[in-house]
C-alpha cells in the first residue's frame, strides 16, 4: 500500500508543477498578446495613406480599403512573405509582422508602397 | 533592300546609343503608370524582365487522317542586365506526328534577343523598346523544320494603355495594345542544297530562298483587374477579375524579292490569368491567310518572375539597381 501511495504522490507533484508552468506560459502569452498592438493603415485614392510606419515586431497592421476600387497587398522578403486575396471596398486585412523592414505593395496598383519597420 | 535594312539598323543603333530618349521616370518591368502589362502568349511584349517562361503549342496541317500534327514545347529565360537592358534566350522541343511515317522529334533553333527600354511615360501608360532578335540557324534539328540559315530581326516593341482616356469613355481605359514591328533578314537569301535521290541515286540541286520579311505582332487586351482597380469596382468573382481577354495578331510579310513566299498570319483570341505575379495564357490559333493553314491550333503559356521561386536578388537587374516606384 505504502508503495502505491508513494507512486500516487509523485504524479500529484508533477501535476502541480505542470499547472504552475502552464500558468506561467499562459501568463506570458497573454502579456505578449496584450502588448501587441493593432495599427491602422488606410488604402484610399489608390495609395497607402501612410508611406512609412514604425511598429513593434509582433504588432498587427490592419489594412482598410477605404477606396472605391479593388485592392490587394503583398510582402515578399526572405524572412516574411504575405499574399492577400483581392480586397473589396470596405474590407480590411490584418497582417502581423515579424522583426525587420518590409515593403508592402499592391499587385493591382504598382505604385502603391508602404515601408514597415518592425523593431 | 540592303539600303532599307541599313537605314533601319542605323536608326535602332542610334536610338540605343542616345540618352535623350530615355525617360527620367524609370519604372519596373511590366509597369507603365497604373498599367501592369501581362505577358502575352503569342507575341513578344515591350518590357524587359527577370523571368522564366514556357508554352505548349499544338497545330495540325492538312486533313485529320493524313495531316501532320506539330506540338512544340517552348521554354525560355529573360534577365535584366541593367534596369532597361534585358536579354532573352529561348528554344522549343518539337514533336511531329505524321501518319504513315515515323514521328520526328527535336529542338528548334535557339533564339536570343537583346532588348532595351527606350522610353516610358507613366502618365500615358506608354512603353517603347528596341531590340535585336537572332535565330541561330542549324542549332536545331532539320527533321523538325529548323532552318539551316541564321536570321537577324531588329525589332521595335511598344505598349500603350488607354488609362488616359476621358471620364466619358472610362470603360475603355482597361484596354491596352502591345506590338512588335521587326524586319527579318536571313544571313543567306539564297542557298543551294545538294541532295541524292534515294531511289535513283542521282544527285540533285535545289535552291532555297530566304526573303526578307516584316515580322509583325499586335495584342489587344482588356484588363478586368485594371477595370476593378482603377475604373469601377463591379464585384466580379476573384477568378474572373484576374482575367485579361486578349486577341493577338502575328504576321510575317515577305518584302522585296519574295521568291513567291506568301504572307502568313495567325489570329489568337484567348485569356490571360494573372495572379501573384504569374501570368497564365490560353489562346486559339486561327490561320489568318490561306497559306497559314486550315486548322485551328491552341497555345497555353506560363510566365513566372524569378522572384517567385528564387531569392529576391534574382528578380533584380545585374547592374545599377532599381529606381522604380513600384511593380506588380
Amino acid at each position: 500500500m505504502s508503495r502505491s501511495s508513494k507512486s500516487r504522490d509523485v504524479p500529484r507533484a508533477t501535476r502541480t508543477a505542470f499547472t504552475l508552468l502552464l500558468a506561467i506560459v499562459l501568463g506570458a502569452v497573454s502579456a505578449v498578446a496584450w502588448a501587441a498592438q493593432i495599427h491602422g493603415v488606410s488604402q484610399k485614392g489608390r495609395m497607402f495613406q501612410t508611406k512609412e510606419i514604425d511598429i513593434a515586431h509582433g504588432d498587427t497592421i490592419r489594412f482598410s480599403n477605404d477606396d472605391d476600387f479593388l485592392h490587394q497587398i503583398y510582402v515578399k522578403s526572405p524572412s516574411f512573405t504575405f499574399e492577400s486575396d483581392e480586397q473589396a471596398p470596405g474590407q480590411s486585412i490584418d497582417v502581423r509582422f515579424p522583426q525587420g523592414t518590409f515593403e508592402v505593395r499592391c499587385r493591382i496598383h504598382p505604385k502603391m508602397l508602404l515601408i514597415v519597420h518592425a523593431n | 533592300m540592303t539600303i532599307h535594312y541599313s537605314v533601319f539598323m542605323g536608326a535602332i543603333l542610334a536610338a540605343l546609343a542616345s540618352e535623350i530618349f530615355i525617360s527620367p521616370a524609370i519604372a519596373g518591368p511590366y509597369v507603365a503608370g497604373d498599367r501592369t502589362f501581362p505577358a502575352t502568349p503569342t507575341t513578344n511584349y515591350p518590357f524587359v524582365a527577370d523571368a522564366a517562361y514556357g508554352s505548349v503549342t499544338s497545330m495540325r496541317e492538312g486533313a485529320p487522317d493524313t495531316g501532320i500534327r506539330q506540338t512544340a514545347l517552348g521554354f525560355g529565360v529573360e534577365k535584366r542586365i541593367t534596369e532597361d537592358l534585358g536579354i532573352e534566350v529561348e528554344d522549343a522541343y518539337n514533336i511531329l506526328n505524321m501518319p504513315a511515317r515515323k514521328n520526328a522529334y527535336g529542338f528548334g533553333n535557339v533564339e536570343a534577343t537583346a532588348k532595351y527600354q527606350l522610353f516610358l511615360s507613366d502618365e500615358h501608360e506608354f512603353l517603347l523598346s528596341a531590340g535585336v532578335q537572332r535565330e541561330f540557324g542549324g542549332s536545331g534539328a532539320n527533321r523538325v523544320g529548323a532552318e539551316a540559315v541564321s536570321a537577324t530581326t531588329p525589332t521595335l516593341f511598344f505598349g500603350k494603355g488607354l488609362g488616359d482616356l476621358a471620364e466619358s469613355v472610362k470603360y475603355l481605359r482597361p484596354i491596352a495594345i502591345t506590338g512588335t514591328v521587326g524586319y527579318q533578314r536571313a544571313d543567306q537569301r539564297t542557298r543551294t542544297i545538294a541532295t541524292i535521290d534515294p531511289q535513283s541515286g542521282v544527285s540533285q540541286l535545289s535552291i532555297e530562298h530566304n526573303p526578307d520579311q516584316l515580322v509583325l505582332g499586335f495584342a489587344l487586351e482588356y484588363s478586368l483587374r485594371y477595370l476593378e482597380g482603377n475604373v469601377a469596382y463591379l464585384g466580379l468573382p476573384g477568378f474572373i477579375g484576374r482575367l485579361t481577354p486578349v486577341v493577338e495578331f502575328a504576321y510575317t510579310v515577305p518584302v522585296g524579292t519574295a521568291f513567291g513566299a506568301p504572307t502568313t498570319g495567325i489570329i489568337a483570341p484567348g485569356f490571360i490569368y494573372s495572379a501573384n505575379g504569374i501570368d497564365l495564357g490560353v489562346e486559339a490559333l486561327i490561320p489568318a491567310t490561306r497559306q497559314s493553314g486550315t486548322n485551328v491550333g491552341v497555345i497555353a503559356s506560363v510566365h513566372i518572375p524569378f522572384e517567385t521561386f528564387l531569392p529576391a536578388a534574382a528578380g533584380k537587374p545585374l547592374f545599377g539597381g532599381e529606381h522604380r516606384e513600384g511593380r506588380p
